[in-house]
């Protein structure tokens, strides 16, 4: 047994628990209202997500943060369990039309839970002037985030951030097998051997696989992210034409009997193909707006999106994953190599 | 009305030129390519104006830019050809020809009809959009690609 494969399913397993297991930092789920009017006092409702609000009751504060320096602080907090808080917030006058304002809630156990765009303050106005005295200093050396080994909170992503691991480091591995098979599919033509197009058409064919799942996996992303299994957004059609390409690839090698002649075509066509898929899915994609990060202005990969602890589990992931296929493609090899013995035999 | 149109050019002239292409399978390397690809081309653009003649005569013209729109026929005739011929020519070694052909290349014409679609669009004046510069870099790198990569592989495709 080789080293590799051992550390693939060791990764895989680490993968797979670290994944599922790791709870979330805590955060906001939930805000009601959302309208509230200035120069008013009003009871909001929170909900928090993993938060410890009950535990850490005494040094519990809320506020709503009006710019990057003030804020309103919430008074007269009641706890109802860990999970659920009401709090007054007392809200002064404000300029312009309405604003929108984010919530903070802090404790010591929990640290600093952030809800961006919490409640939109809308201009009352029978208001009195003079009210801004509300407006207080926000007490920055007192936020902080939780420490520990706990992926990030992320509004609209909830738990599904877990799906990083998953999602994103199969078409990673995915492209990593593709570019194995090309390697071996120009070795093919330089010099005819046909091991090296067994080889690339092992390779090729599990990362066709892992772009299937790579598909599905995003599939079920969208449903809880954007509510819908698939869009006609550019980025999800490119990876479905480019695996189309891909099977139009396997076809190929179908069609053609002749082992020298199949080994030739679809090694010529495996370079072909990687070529155009390089401008579906990185460039396309980038020049027109999309929904799927990564194009069009949304934020890619890196950033305050990939903390630490997440690239903890993903690197891991992609090794694991490209490991495991490389070793799927191992026996899938030793088949088609069994095969052609049989077919030279005959 | 003008989306159909459009849609009329590519399909009908994909048809015709998949039926043409097959004349032609003896001979050498990429002077034969080349030279393959030229009259795809060119057929495709003669085509292309006729399509546009009779529409124009029998209906109205929608298209503003025509600067514009003649550019985009170019572009994306030029990158059919390539396309068609590249696969058909990998296609003919193959026991079932026309399906190969179509499964092989559709998925490849797939970004050259949906960017010629959208500028064809704008050229027309349906849709505004900023980024007609950016299409049009993107149109003329997909046909530097190919074109690229298919004349590194059709020798290797001839050595047998």
């Amino acid at each position: 047994m080789s080293w590799w494969k051992l550390l693939s399913v060791i990764l895989l397993l680490y993968v797979l628990i670290a994944g599922f297991l790791v709870p979330l930092k805590p955060g906001i789920i939930n805000l009601t209202p959302f309208n509230i009017k200035s120069s008013t006092t009003t009871k909001l409702s929170i909900q928090g997500y993993n938060t410890h609000f009950k535990t850490g009751e005494t040094t519990l504060q809320a506020w709503l943060k009006i710019d990057s320096v003030n804020g309103y602080k919430a008074t007269n907090i009641q706890v109802l369990d860990e999970t659920h808080l009401t709090a007054d917030f007392a809200i002064g006058d404000i300029t312009g039309e309405s604003r929108d304002a984010a919530l903070l809630v802090t404790n010591d156990v929990d640290q600093t839970a952030l809800l961006p765009s919490a409640v939109r303050i809308s201009k009352d106005e029978t208001a009195q002037v003079g009210t801004n005295l509300r407006l207080q200093k926000l007490p920055y050396s007192e936020f902080g985030t939780k420490k520990g080994f706990l992926f990030p909170f992320r509004s609209i992503l909830y738990e599904t951030v877990r799906n990083t691991f998953f999602h994103v480091s199969i078409w990673m591995s995915m492209f990593a097998l593709l570019l194995v098979g090309l390697f071996y599919s120009i070795k093919y033509l330089i010099k005819p051997d046909i091991h090296s197009d067994i080889t690339a058409s092992s390779f090729n064919l599990i990362a066709i696989v892992y772009g299937m799942i790579g598909l599905a996996t995003g599939s079920v992303w969208a449903k809880f992210t954007w509510g819908t299994w698939w869009t006609t957004d550019i980025k999800l059609n490119m990876a479905a034409v480019s695996m189309l390409i891909y099977l139009a690839y396997t076809l190929l090698r179908a069609a053609i009997d002749d082992v020298d002649k199949r080994a030739k075509l679809s090694s010529i066509y495996s370079i072909f193909a990687f070529v155009a898929m390089i401008p579906l899915l990185f460039v396309l994609p980038r020049m027109t707006s999309s929904l799927h990060p990564g194009n069009g202005g949304n934020p890619a990969l890196g950033g305050e999106d990939l903390d630490n602890t997440l690239r903890m589990v993903f690197y891991p992931a992609i090794i694991g994953l490209f490991l495991f296929g490389m070793w799927i493609a191992t026996i899938r090899m030793r088949i088609e190599t069994l095969f052609y013995k049989k077919s030279i035999q005959s | 009305m003008f989306i159909a149109l459009n849609i009329t050019v590519h399909s009908f002239t994909r048809e015709q030129s998949k039926s043409v292409l097959f004349y032609y399978s003896i001979l050498h390397p990429i002077e034969l390519f080349i030279t393959r690809l030229l009259f795809n081309f060119l057929f495709l653009i003669g085509t292309a104006v006729l399509l546009i003649l009779s529409m124009t005569v029998l209906l109205e013209n929608p298209i503003q830019d025509l600067g514009l729109f003649m550019l985009v026929l170019s572009l994306s005739s030029l990158a059919f050809s390539i396309i068609f011929s590249f696969t058909s020519a990998i296609a003919v070694h193959t026991g079932m020809k026309n399906t190969m052909m179509t499964v092989m290349s559709l998925p490849l014409v797939i970004p050259v009809i949906l960017t010629a679609v959208k500028l064809t669009l704008v050229s027309a004046n349906v849709i505004m959009e900023d980024g007609t510069d950016s299409d049009i870099m993107i149109l003329s790198s997909i046909n530097l690609i190919y074109l690229g990569i298919a004349v590194i592989l059709f020798p290797y495709l001839w050595r047998s």
